[in-house]
């Protein structure tokens, strides 16, 4: 844990005292870190000695220094509560903050990796689509006896919607490679450290 | 041990510390922790529970390496609880002495 972290976890445990009491707390271990510095102490070896967050705050409420307000839950239930967000945000302090760059990395390999796929299907899609359609237009497809037929069309006209399909798939495919090369880039960028 | 009377021993030597001289957090908790084991943060609300009793009070003084210090000075009224709780604990220990070196006798 680095000074910053257990600076943060006493702000949090003293979240519901009021704010000059808090300032002034915090101020105190503010300057007991400084002077540790001073004696050539790291932050592990201060707060080693300094002792859980959690303790200093119940040291508070037991010398009746601040006083904890009173919520709507009461009893057993309250303090079961309590404990549980107070194990969570102790963790998320500890463990997970550290760590959230690294989340954040695998979101954003998740996304470009998704929308590559996705761009690609799309590509095969509007090709797929557009060849089928050009057939039937091409050849007036009747589905069934008593149903009118596909219009006549020019030649030119086939040929234009045959473009616009192969150009939209074309589109699709362009996306798709720049989504998986940004994606290659993270992955390269993560090996390299 | 167990903590409520090493909560009552902690501020005996916290005052009988401040009897001798002024001094700021760091080096009271320091020069404590020297002689008790204990966990240095709970001597920041003890401090913080003296002053509101007005035992002892504080104040800012320049330092050479950084920002001011905060530093505590006993009052009247502090010197004169701990001139009381020194004689109760002599009195008390002097006693648990005496009993636990009859019990030994008996070994």
């Amino acid at each position: 844990m680095t000074k910053e972290q257990y600076l943060d976890l006493l702000r949090y445990y003293f979240r519901h005292a009021k704010a000059e009491d808090m300032q002034e707390i915090i101020s105190d271990y503010e300057e007991h870190f400084r002077s540790g510095y001073e004696q050539n102490l790291t932050d592990e070896a201060i707060i080693q000695a300094l002792g859980e967050p959690k303790q200093i705050y119940e040291a508070y409420l037991s010398e009746g220094i601040i006083t904890e307000k009173k919520g709507l839950l009461k009893g057993d239930l309250k303090e079961d509560i309590k404990d549980m967000l107070d194990k969570a945000q102790e963790e998320f302090h500890t463990t997970m903050k550290p760590q959230l760059p690294h989340y954040w990395q695998e979101a954003s390999k998740a996304v470009f990796i998704t929308s590559g796929t996705l761009s690609y299907a799309l590509a095969a899609l509007c090709w797929f689509i557009t060849l089928i359609l050009t057939y039937l237009l091409s050849i007036q497809w009747q589905p069934l006896a008593d149903v009118a037929p596909l219009p006549a069309v020019s030649l030119v006209t086939i040929g234009a919607f045959f473009l616009t399909g192969v150009g939209a798939g074309l589109t699709c495919l362009f996306i798709g490679q720049e989504c998986f090369k940004q994606y290659k880039a993270k992955k390269v960028k993560e090996v390299l450290g | 041990m167990k903590t409520q009377l090493k909560k009552g021993v902690i501020e005996l030597l916290v005052l009988g510390l401040l009897t001798q001289k002024n001094h700021y957090g760091y080096e009271i908790v320091d020069t404590i922790s020297d002689y008790v084991e204990m966990s240095e943060g709970s001597i920041y609300p003890l401090l913080k529970r003296l002053q509101k009793d007005t035992l002892v009070e504080t104040y800012w003084e320049e330092s050479i390496s950084g920002p001011p210090r905060k530093y505590y000075r006993i009052t009247s009224t502090g010197k004169a609880n701990y001139r009381e709780m020194l004689l109760e604990w002599q009195n008390f220990s002097s006693a648990v002495n005496r009993f636990l070196e009859g019990v030994n006798h008996h070994d």
